[in-house]
C-alpha cells in the first residue's frame, strides 16, 4: 500500500506547533448547568427541579427499599473461566500444557484479571462453555467446577481437582513475586470452613480431601453417564506431570511452608531440623 | 509452635524497590515477623515463653529448589503463537495471511494476536460493535462489511465511520460475524 | 514603524525546508470537506520555485541503517537522507530506513493535544488559600451592644458579608492538579510527533553530531568563552548552508554528550540539546526542527516497539520478570556505586 492519504495532506499543510493543536469536537466536557443552586454547600446537593418538578428527593431516593442484595460483600465469589478461554490461551502459547495449570499460571499469562479490589474473591470457577471444542490434556486445579466441565477434561485424558485457598494464600498465588519480596517464610494454607468441608470431601466433585479410591469409581460413573470411554492415564507419557498434586497445607508447587525464598541470590533457604517438617504437615 | 526469624537487609534499591537480600552471616534464627522491613533493621527478638521455647536452627541454602520459583516468575513479553499442524485451531484462531491480501484497506491485529472488535452494551438494551486498528480506505471496508452483513438482516445496517480516529461502529451485536468476515478476507 | 527585512529568495531547496505548491496543484489532492481558515489559507496561495525540489531517496541509494523491530505487513519502511556535520555542505549519498510503526503512523492531532496539555498541567500545584471567618484572628468581640446604637445588630466583625471578613467557600490550601496518563497513549503520541516531523520535512538524521573545531584555531583550556564563540560560528555556517539558520532546533544525542555542540549552543536562544532519555512531545512540537543522531535510532525503535508489544505490568513494580530487556549485571554494578 502507498503512503496513507492523511500523511500526504499533512505534508502540504502548515507546520504543527503548540498553537495548532485542538481536541476532537465533543471530547471536552463543559461544566454542567447549576440551575441557580451554586457550586458548593448543602443547597447545591439537593434536587434541582427536574424529573417532574420534585424538590425534596432525588430520583433514586424515591424508590422503596427491600433487602434483596443485603450482605452481598460477605458472600464468597469466584472468577469465571470458560473452557473456550482456556483453549484459546493454550493455542496462542500463553499457557504451557506440559506443566500443571494453576491460579499462578493464569495470573502470569494475564488471562484473567485478579486485580479486583473486592475482598471476597476466593478462586476460579470452571464453566462448561466450550465443551465441544476442548482438545488438550491438562492438569488443572480450580475451586469450583461444573459436572460437564469435569467430564470434558477427563474425556481428553486430563486431571481436575477442586481445592480450597483461604484469602491470604489466594492473594499470595495471584502475585507470587510480591509475596516473596516481603521476606516472610511461606505460610501454611488453612483448611476449609465448616460449610465447605462436605464439598471438598466429595469424590463426585474431585475434592482434594476426598478418598482417592472413591474418586476412581466416580470417574468411571461419569464416563458411563455421558457415554465416553475413559482413557488410561497410567500408560501416558505425561503421567508424572498429571499426578502432581499439592499437599493440603501447601500453596506453591514444590515449595513447602517454612522456607524462605531469596530472589536476589536465586536460592531457597530451608531449615534443618525435623520439627519444621512436622509443623508444615500439621 | 512459634516460628522466629531475623533477616539482615543489606541494600534497598530506591528506584525499583528491589530488595537485595544476602545472608553472609552467622546462623539465622527464625523469629516471628520482621516489624519494619523497609529500613535497615538488623535484628528483632521476642521474649521466649515456657509454652513456646526458642527453636533456633541451622539452615541450608539450596539452588536446585529455585526451579520451582522460576515457574512462578511472570513473563514481560507476549509470546509469539506456536505453529499448529492445521488451521483454524480448536478455539477458532488462525494467523494472518503472509503476504497480506491485495485490498485497499488493512485491519491489524492487536498485541495479543486477535482482532480488536469490542461490544459496548448500554443500559436498557442497545449495543454497538467497534472495530479499530484500520489502515487505508475506510469507506471501502464499510461497503464490503455492509454487503456481508445485510443479507441476514431484515433491516438496513447502520454504521458510523469515524475517519479521524480510524474507527467503524456498527449498531447491534455483530462480534462473531465481523470476526468471520475479517478472517475470510485474510487479515 | 520598523521595516521588515526581506530575505533573498533561496535558489537551492534542501529536503528539510518546507516547499509549498501552487493552490491549483494542492486543491486536487486535498479532500473536499477540508476547511482552511486565516493564515493556513494565505500560506497555500504563495508561489514558490518547485524546480529545485529534493525528493526522498530512491531504491538505488545505499542504505546505511536498517530498521529494528517488527512492523505491520502492509507498510514499507520510510527512507530518509543521512547527513553529517563534518561537512559544511549537504551531501545526498546515503540513506537510512525508519520503522513505519513509529515514523509513519496515522497523524492524530487530538492525541497530541491531550498529551501536551497533560505535560503542562500534571506538575502544577495550586497554592491558593483563603481564610475563613474562623481563621482571621479577630472577631470574637461583639462590635457594639445589641440595642441602643441604632445600627443593625452584629455579633462579630469577621463574617463573609463584612468588608475584610472571611471568605465562605474559597480555595482551601495547596491542591495538586496531577492526573495520570496511560503509557500506551504517551507512546502513541511520541510516534505521532515523530511522523509529523518526518512528513513535514522537519527531521534531520545526522551521522556525526559533534561540531568540529576549525583547523586554524587551537582549542584553549581557558577561557571556555572563546571556544564557545568559535564553535558557535562554525555551527552557524553549517546550518546556514542547510538554510535552517533561523529555526529553533532540538539536537538529540545518545549517552555520550557532544561537548563541542553543547558549548556552541549555550548562548543561542532557540537551539537546544537533549539526551534520548528526555525526548518528549512538548519539546518536539516547540522546536521547529528535530536533529537525531544516527546511533540513537536503534535504542529508540527497540524501546518503543517493546512497549507497544509487552504484557501490562502486574500490581507492583519489581525487576524479577523473566525476559526483561534490562541487563541485571549492570543494575547491580550501578547500585554498588551508590
Amino acid at each position: 500500500m502507498t503512503e496513507s492519504r492523511f500523511l500526504n495532506v499533512v505534508k502540504k499543510l502548515p507546520r504543527v506547533t503548540l498553537d495548532n493543536l485542538k481536541p476532537n469536537p465533543g471530547a471536552v466536557k463543559r461544566p454542567a448547568n447549576r440551575r441557580g443552586h451554586g457550586n458548593k454547600g448543602m443547597y447545591s446537593q439537593r434536587p434541582k427541579r427536574t424529573m417532574g418538578q420534585n424538590l425534596y428527593n432525588h430520583f433514586h431516593e424515591r424508590m422503596p427499599h427491600y433487602g434483596f442484595n443485603r450482605n452481598e460483600e460477605l458472600k464468597r465469589q469466584y472468577l469465571p473461566l470458560t473452557l473456550w478461554n482456556l483453549q484459546r490461551l493454550i493455542d496462542l502459547g500463553r499457557i504451557n500444557p506440559d506443566e500443571p495449570v494453576d491460579i499462578a499460571a493464569l495470573a502470569n499469562c494475564r488471562g484473567l484479571n485478579f486485580n479486583t479490589k473486592d475482598t471476597n474473591y476466593y478462586g476460579i470457577y470452571l464453566l462448561e462453555q466450550g465443551a465441544n471444542i476442548f482438545q488438550t490434556r491438562v492438569n488443572i486445579e480450580v475451586q469450583v467446577a461444573n459436572e460437564l466441565a469435569i467430564a470434558t477434561v477427563e474425556k481428553q485424558g486430563g486431571v481436575i481437582t477442586n481445592t480450597f485457598f483461604d484469602r491470604m494464600s489466594y492473594l499470595a498465588l495471584t502475585n507470587p513475586v510480591k509475596y516473596f519480596l516481603k521476606g516472610d517464610p511461606i505460610q501454611k494454607r488453612l483448611l476449609p470452613p465448616e460449610e465447605l468441608v462436605t464439598y471438598y470431601t466429595d469424590p463426585k466433585v474431585r475434592g482434594y480431601l476426598s478418598d482417592p479410591a472413591e474418586v476412581v469409581k466416580e470417574r468411571q460413573a461419569l464416563a458411563d453417564k455421558y457415554g465416553y470411554t475413559l482413557p488410561d492415564i497410567t500408560k501416558d507419557s505425561k503421567f508424572d506431570m498429571l499426578m502432581e498434586r499439592k499437599d493440603p497445607r501447601q500453596i506453591f508447587y514444590g515449595l513447602s511452608p517454612g522456607w524462605i525464598v531469596n530472589l536476589a541470590d536465586e536460592s531457597v533457604l530451608k531449615p534443618d531440623s525435623d520439627l519444621y517438617e512436622e509443623w508444615a504437615k500439621m | 509452635m512459634a516460628l522466629r526469624k531475623c533477616i539482615y537487609w543489606n541494600k534497598v534499591c530506591p528506584t525499583c524497590r528491589v530488595l537485595l537480600v544476602s545472608l553472609n552471616g552467622p546462623q539465622i534464627t527464625i523469629h516471628g515477623k520482621v516489624k519494619n522491613a523497609r529500613s535497615g533493621l538488623q535484628s528483632y527478638s521476642t521474649q521466649a515463653n515456657e509454652n513456646n521455647p526458642s527453636c533456633e536452627t541451622g539452615y541450608t541454602v539450596s539452588k536446585e529448589d529455585f526451579k520451582w520459583v522460576k515457574r512462578l516468575l511472570p513473563p514481560s513479553k507476549i509470546p509469539d503463537p506456536p505453529k499448529h499442524a492445521e488451521y483454524p485451531t480448536p478455539s477458532g484462531w488462525s494467523p494472518p495471511l503472509d503476504p497480506p491480501p491485495d485490498l485497499p484497506y488493512f485491519v491489524r491485529r492487536n498485541k495479543y494476536h486477535e482482532f480488536s472488535v469490542t461490544v459496548e452494551t448500554k443500559v436498557g438494551g442497545g449495543a454497538f460493535t467497534h472495530i479499530t486498528k484500520i489502515e487505508g480506505d475506510i469507506w471501502a471496508l464499510n461497503k464490503d462489511l455492509a454487503r456481508f452483513l445485510e443479507p441476514e438482516l431484515k433491516y438496513d445496517l447502520a454504521t458510523t465511520v469515524h475517519e479521524v480516529n480510524q474507527r467503524i461502529t456498527v449498531k447491534g451485536k455483530f462480534q462473531d460475524q465481523v470476526v468471520k468476515f475479517l478472517l475470510l478476507q485474510g487479515f | 514603524m520598523f521595516q521588515i527585512k526581506l530575505l533573498p529568495r533561496l535558489k537551492v531547496l534542501h529536503s528539510f525546508v518546507r516547499h509549498q505548491h501552487n493552490l491549483t496543484s494542492v486543491k486536487s489532492s486535498l479532500p473536499n470537506n477540508l476547511v482552511l481558515l486565516g493564515k493556513a489559507k494565505d500560506q497555500l496561495n504563495v508561489d514558490h520555485d518547485t524546480t529545485d525540489e529534493v525528493l526522498p531517496p530512491d531504491d538505488n541509494v545505499p542504505v546505511i541503517r536498517k530498521c529494528v523491530g517488527t512492523y505491520s505487513l502492509c507498510k514499507q519502511p520510510a527512507k530518509v537522507w543521512v547527513d553529517s556535520f563534518a561537512n559544511t555542505e549537504m551531501v545526498y549519498e546515503t540513506a537510512a530506513e525508519l520503522n513505519p510503526d513509529i515514523f509513519s503512523t496515522h497523524p492524530r492531532i487530538d492525541v497530541l493535544h491531550d498529551v501536551v496539555k497533560w505535560q503542562k498541567v500534571y506538575r502544577e500545584v495550586d497554592y491558593r488559600w483563603a481564610r475563613t471567618r474562623a481563621e482571621m484572628g479577630r472577631g470574637r468581640k461583639k462590635p457594639w451592644p445589641q440595642k441602643g446604637t441604632g445600627r443593625v445588630r452584629q455579633g462579630s466583625t469577621v463574617p463573609p458579608f463584612w468588608k475584610k471578613g472571611g471568605i465562605a467557600h474559597g480555595p482551601r490550601g495547596p491542591k495538586s492538579l496531577y492526573y495520570n496518563m496511560s503509557a500506551e497513549q504517551l507512546i502513541k503520541a511520541l510516534a505521532i510527533a515523530l511522523t509529523i516531523k518526518r512528513v513535514q520535512s522537519d527531521l534531520l538524521i545526522v551521522k556525526d553530531i559533534d561540531v568540529p573545531m576549525p583547523n586554524d584555531v587551537v582549542a584553549t583550556q581557558e577561557p571556555l568563552h572563546d571556544n564557545a564563540l568559535t564553535l558557535k560560528s562554525s555551527l552557524e555556517e553549517i546550518l546556514k548552508a542547510r538554510s535552517i539558520d533561523r529555526n529553533s532546533i532540538l539536537f538529540v544525542h545518545g549517552t555520550d554528550a557532544p561537548e563541542n555542540l553543547n558549548l556552541a549552543v549555550i548562548d543561542k536562544r532557540g537551539w537546544n540539546t537533549m539526551p534520548l532519555v528526555g525526548l518528549n512531545v512538548l519539546s518536539i512540537l516547540k522546536h521547529d526542527k528535530l536533529v537525531l543522531h544516527l546511533d540513537i535510532l536503534d535504542e529508540l525503535e527497540e524501546k518503543l516497539i517493546w512497549n507497544m508489544t509487552r504484557y501490562p505490568w502486574l500490581e507492583m513494580p519489581h525487576n524479577f520478570y523473566k525476559d526483561m530487556p534490562i541487563n541485571r549485571d549492570n543494575l547491580e554494578k550501578s547500585l554498588d556505586n551508590m
